[in-house]
């Protein structure tokens, strides 16, 4: 098995990241990974009870959260009509790229492009969850509210989310993330992050959370702020550039958000696994993104397949199929 | 002990096995990837399938799919585009095979343009020329034929007064057919979609099918060497899978797919006090074993970035710190065009026409399926069009194409790609100059079973002021050609790093303060150690597609093997070669089961 081995200088510092728990509740609140569980029900609305978070399916929750902010990013790069699209109040005719499986094609092709090491979850959502209190308390005195992390003031509240935490990072540590998610998670948890400091009312419970609650412009912002000075951004959010971790950090954000919307515009277009049938290599119907871009394929046939050619031979230019040294 | 071992099966790495197999000597060809076999049935034609540059059969990474692909540091905002298997990224290209630019040899004459002249080839334009028509013999290399796209194409450069180049050298700004290493139509093929009718012998050649990039298995049904596109995988290998059964003198190489190389081998007794290479050891990737052989001669062809990787992690001397430095790239761009009427833009030869200028670079016309040809609208250094600049100047964001560059996305990208048939592209190829900030140095943060993985370090704004000018150049000369055939709207995306072609990250050099290999490619510092890949090349060829020089330098290699190491006389310029499309290599190929 191909595997990723992390520098022992990286790991050491991992080690070292010193989460008060007050950052840690923030990370979950303002990642919308606290927000992910409400589907689960195991935050029952108004229980002073702490939440048995023993049933949790951590990859389950995961994975729908970061397909849903996948989704959000789909929307962003090809709107349709689907609910994603006119979340974010812009939608335009025709299919999107939520039509078109876009959100889960993405995550698979982030998570299998990083080989797997069981650190590599822990240490890059380790590494964002260190966020500088001090940047949090900014991005809401900056948008003039007491903000969500204000409603969980209560010790029961806390303490909640102190439970939910922990089995959160127990679960990273663990080996069951080796069902993918390394990049899925880090880059769901980035965008819903930086949405956060966009638009602080992102944060909430349950579908059309952080990023994916954002409206189009909003949405752009993010990515400008992403794309702007990574260095900038990490020292203010993160408050460390030049430490093995900062520099990863800062490497990946030099690297993702092209490498996020470039992918959301391909897997928009692309065949969905889901209308291949695998017995023949044949599509069970036209792709989405083909229909909409005009794309033909051959469907003279029994089954529909990409072409083995085209009519298009003209001859060759002034007849010339030949040239010699000048 | 074997004759040679070369790493890499890629563009360069088989061509000097096949050239040393015809001279009978024992190869082991060892290839990280996996060899794709009965590719009639086993390839497809998907964009999400094969095509995928991370889970697809071409993907950098190991042939069990299951295993995630292999991992570089990039730490920017680029795409790095090089595949492994048989064939390495040959699988992928478009088969385009101009001769480099005369202006990046030494010795060249001067024609009034200006040429990386402080890191040229070591030996003169001429010198490399035999071994050109070798190499377009063997491949072979045609002129491509015409559809739609490349009709439109020609018109717009005639409009704007560029005139044809008729002949394999590139002289002064001209436009072309482009020669390429694809077999050309005939019978059925580029006359129906009906693919009953495109299977071989009925069809042969190029079947116009466009899907260049994701690999060449047509026609079906074609023995592995008549196959359309001329991959490696297609050409130069089965030719040396078979060098017994058609050359007198010859013995077949050993080929080992899903080798993937650790380091290099060496004993510190050589005659001038240098280490020299003895041999390889490498990993199965299957199974995880190790292995290792020695051999007399050792060749390094695993590409522009993974040949410095193995170098530095077999910890071989780097005096003058210049291993995987000078990293040329074209700072590749791309302009597209969207017409009233229909232009056929994804149909044939993923490019079958370009235009060239001397001490600039060239235009490439390309073809992609709609995936590829979403991300490349999306693919920017100038932030989302119409949201934010991303830092860019009013002054780098305008020029001749309609409103400023960037990332071509939401409601803009939907209007665009439901033109999908109405559009054209052309990728802009600059001549760039070789630089030491360009680089590929090993990662202090992440390794694999092989060792500290590459980082790559690529300055996109802050290159050479000829580059740059070059790029804007060619920009410009781009949305002016697509003007002039009659596009309604022309984008132009400035791509970040577009990494398709990467050369000189090991290069040649006339000067020994700036340079890895001698004017014969052997290191300068391991005896019996040659490069034969990409990153041999001393610069960027002044901006034309890479491979070809990098297949005739490998054949000159090849000889300078021969001649230091064997004893032999050079072949080149005395005897004609053999074609690997010639009948004896396909029933070489036939009789020894190869498909
Ligand atoms: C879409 C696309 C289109 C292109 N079109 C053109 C074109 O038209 N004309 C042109 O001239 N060029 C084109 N190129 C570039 C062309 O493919 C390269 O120039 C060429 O393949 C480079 O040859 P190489 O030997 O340097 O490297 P590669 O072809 O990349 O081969 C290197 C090989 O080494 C193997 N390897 C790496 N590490 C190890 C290891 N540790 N052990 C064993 N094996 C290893 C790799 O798996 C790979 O097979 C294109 C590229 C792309 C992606």
């Amino acid at each position: 098995m191909q595997k990723l081995i992390l520098s022992s200088e990286l790991l050491q510092q991992m080690r070292g990241i010193e989460l008060t728990s007050m950052s840690r509740r923030n990370f979950l609140i303002l990642s919308g990974l606290f927000g992910a569980l409400a589907p689960t029900g195991v935050l029952a609305k108004g229980s002073k009870a702490l939440p048995d978070l023993e049933s949790v399916d951590w990859a389950e929750v995961l994975r729908g959260f970061s397909v849903d902010t996948l989704n959000g990013l789909a929307a962003f790069a090809v709107p349709g009509l689907d609910p994603f699209s006119k979340r974010q109040k812009l939608t335009v005719q025709g299919f999107g790229g939520v039509d078109n499986g876009a959100g889960p094609f993405m995550s698979v092709a982030l998570d299998i492009s990083a080989p797997f090491d069981p650190n590599l979850s822990l240490l890059l959502i380790t590494a964002l969850a260190a966020m500088r209190d001090r940047i949090i308390a900014r991005i809401f005195k900056y948008h003039g509210r007491a903000g969500v992390i204000g409603k969980f003031q209560y010790q029961h509240q806390k303490e909640m989310l102190d439970r939910v935490d922990q089995a959160f990072f127990n679960w990273l540590s663990s080996s069951a993330p080796k069902q993918g998610l390394p990049l899925t998670l880090f880059s769901a948890t980035l965008l819903n992050l930086i949405s956060a400091v966009i638009n602080p009312r992102s944060v909430k419970q349950g579908f059309f959370q952080g990023f994916a609650s954002l409206s189009w412009r909003q949405k752009a912002r993010v990515f400008m702020l992403l794309e702007a000075k990574p260095e900038k951004l990490v020292k203010l959010i993160w408050g460390d550039t030049q430490s093995p971790v900062g520099r990863l950090i800062v490497g990946n954000l030099r690297f993702l958000p092209g490498a996020l919307l470039q992918l959301a515009c391909s897997a928009s277009y692309v065949e969905p696994p889901l209308l291949i049938d695998f017995t023949d290599l044949s599509l069970i119907a036209r792709p989405p993104g083909w229909d909409f871009a005009g794309y033909q394929i051959d469907d003279t046939g029994p089954r529909l397949k990409p072409v083995d050619g085209w009519d298009d031979f003209m001859g060759y230019f002034e007849g010339r199929t030949e040239v010699k040294d000048a | 002990m074997r004759d040679v071992i070369v790493i890499g099966a890629g563009g360069g790495g088989p061509v000097v096995a096949k050239e040393l197999a015809e001279q009978g000597l024992d190869v082991l060809l060892l290839e990280g990837g996996r060899r794709n076999e009965n590719t009639d049935q086993n390839y497809t034609h998907y964009e999400g399938l094969d095509g995928n540059r991370i889970t697809g059969i071409t993907r950098n990474g190991p042939s069990d799919p299951n295993q995630q692909a292999w991992f570089r540091e990039v730490g920017q905002n680029a795409f790095i585009w090089d595949a492994a298997g048989v064939g390495g990224t040959t699988q992928a290209y478009f088969g385009n095979c101009p001769r480099s630019q005369p202006g990046a040899f030494v010795g060249f004459a001067g024609d009034g343009y200006q040429y990386d002249d402080a890191h040229l080839f070591p030996f003169t334009y001429e010198e490399l020329l035999p071994y050109y028509r070798w190499v377009e013999k063997t491949l072979p290399v045609q002129t491509a034929a015409m559809g739609t796209k490349e009709a439109l194409f020609y018109q717009g450069c005639q409009a704007i007064g560029l005139p044809l180049n008729a002949t394999k050298d590139i002289v002064v700004d001209s436009f072309r057919p482009n020669e390429n290493a694809i077999l050309q139509p005939q019978g059925n093929a580029g006359k129906t979609t009906n693919s009953e009718l495109l299977r071989f012998p009925q069809a042969q050649g190029c079947t116009f099918c466009g899907y260049c990039s994701i690999g060449c298995n047509l026609p079906k049904g074609a023995p592995r060497n008549l196959k359309a596109k001329r991959s490696t995988h297609n050409s130069y290998v089965p030719m040396a899978l078979t060098a017994d059964l058609w050359s007198d003198a010859g013995k077949a190489i050993t080929l080992m797919p899903d080798a993937k190389v650790i380091s290099i081998v060496t004993d510190s007794s050589s005659m001038f006090g240098q280490p020299k290479a003895s041999g390889v050891r490498w990993r199965n990737t299957l199974t995880g074993e190790q292995f290792e052989e020695r051999a007399k001669v050792v060749v390094l062809a695993a590409g522009s970035i993974e040949s410095p990787r193995i170098w530095l992690n077999s910890n071989l001397p780097n005096p003058n710190g210049w291993v995987g430095k000078g990293l040329t790239d074209h700072a590749m761009d791309w302009v597209t065009g969207v017409f009233d009427e229909p232009v056929e833009g994804f149909k044939g030869a993923a490019a079958g026409a370009r235009a060239d200028f001397p001490g600039r670079g060239c235009l490439d016309q390309v073809a992609l399926g709609p995936a590829f040809y979403a991300f490349s609208l999306a693919f920017s250094d100038s932030g989302i069009r119409g949201q934010y600049t991303n830092g860019r100047s009013r002054r780098s964001i305008y020029g001749k194409w309609d409103g400023p560059s960037g990332r071509v996305l939401g409601r803009e990208l939907k209007q665009v790609m439901g033109q999908f048939q109405h559009a054209t592209s052309i990728l802009v190829i600059t001549d760039d100059d070789v630089e030491e900030q360009n680089r590929i140095e090993l990662s202090d943060l992440v390794a694999d079973q092989q060792g500290p993985v590459a980082r790559i370090k690529l300055a996109k704004r802050k290159r050479s002021k000829r580059t740059l000018a070059n790029r804007e150049f060619l920009a410009n000369k781009s949305a002016e050609i697509l003007r002039a055939a009659g596009a309604k709207k022309v984008l132009r995306l400035d791509w970040p790093g577009m990494l398709l072609h990467m050369q000189s990250s090991m290069r040649m050099g006339l000067s020994e303060a700036d340079s890895v290999l001698d004017e014969n490619a052997q290191s300068r510092w391991v005896e019996g150690l040659y490069v034969a890949d990409n990153s041999a090349l001393a610069n960027g060829c002044g901006g034309s597609n890479p491979t070809l020089t990098t297949q005739a330098l490998a054949t000159r290699t090849a000889e300078k093997i021969m001649q230091t190491h064997f004893g032999a006389k050079p072949w080149v310029g005395t005897r004609e070669p053999l074609s690997s499309v010639d009948e004896s290599v396909t029933e070489a190929v036939l009789s020894r089961g190869i498909f």
